[in-house]
């Protein structure tokens, strides 16, 4: 249908040193904005709604998070990617007494929700494929994390 | 007709992919007509939330409510979700 991919090699980014997920997000969400997909307000956006709305899911090994925020802080949707060189503790979503380690990052800039619905029933399935998400975190160039996961953001 | 409201932080992602969860295992079991959908933000939720019958979220910090409240993540996680869904089916008279 000629639909543009939601993902960018340009932000997506392997073996992150983030010190905790305040770090890691104010990291990505500054990719974002220099790529050109996220406005200036976006960073602080995330931040906050992490703190209110955790994103962090429980999978077999680790965990991964999918932060988004409000449409308005975006200027065109995408999905950026990173892996991370040790894991950070994010809380889980719908229950912030607990904590998960994560180290795989989907970081959603999301437009409007309908349109994206395919991507976000990839991004189910994606979180229940355990051996993929294992192929994803150990992917040693963009390249290949993009050959592994770029059907999943079409 | 049933009303289900799933509700998440922005209302636009993990509500609609957890509702369209729902709604193709209902279909699957052929009792996706009996039930209409709707997503919201936590924020609409206390002015939406009176015309359904039951909500559905997967937000931490789901404020008191005139209805009947489920936590939705594992649909979303794809797993521990089948006592979830007979909760629904049961509550709802499904």
């Amino acid at each position: 249908m000629g639909e543009k991919k939601l993902l960018d090699k340009s932000v997506i980014n392997l073996n992150v040193k983030a010190k905790d997920s305040d770090d890691l997000l104010m990291q990505m969400s500054d990719v974002l904005e220099k790529a050109g997909y996220v406005k200036n307000s976006f960073k602080e956006a995330i931040i906050e709604r992490e703190k209110t709305f955790a994103t962090g899911l429980p999978t077999d090994f680790r965990g991964i998070a999918i932060p988004h925020t409000s449409t308005e802080h975006v200027n065109e949707p995408i999905v950026s990617i990173a892996t991370l060189e040790k894991p950070v503790a994010f809380k889980m979503m719908g229950n912030h007494d607990e904590t998960i380690q994560v180290d795989l990052i989907f970081m959603l800039a999301l437009k409007e929700a309908h349109a994206q619905l395919e991507m976000l029933q990839n991004l189910m399935s994606l979180i229940q494929d355990q051996e993929l998400l294992g192929k994803a975190r150990i992917a040693e160039s963009t390249d290949e994390l993009m050959d592994l996961l770029g059907s999943y953001f079409e | 007709m049933k009303r289900i409201l799933v509700a998440c932080g922005t209302g636009i992602a993990t509500s609609v992919a957890v509702a369209n969860k729902i709604k193709n295992i209902f279909e699957d079991k052929g009792i996706a007509e009996k039930v209409h959908f709707d997503t919201c933000s936590v924020a609409e939720l206390h002015a939406k939330a009176p015309k359904a019958d039951l909500v559905v979220t997967t937000a931490h910090n789901s404020k008191e409510l005139p209805v009947k409240v489920i936590m939705g993540v594992s649909f979303l996680i794809g797993r521990g979700y089948e006592p979830v869904l007979e909760e629904i089916i049961e509550y709802l008279e499904l």
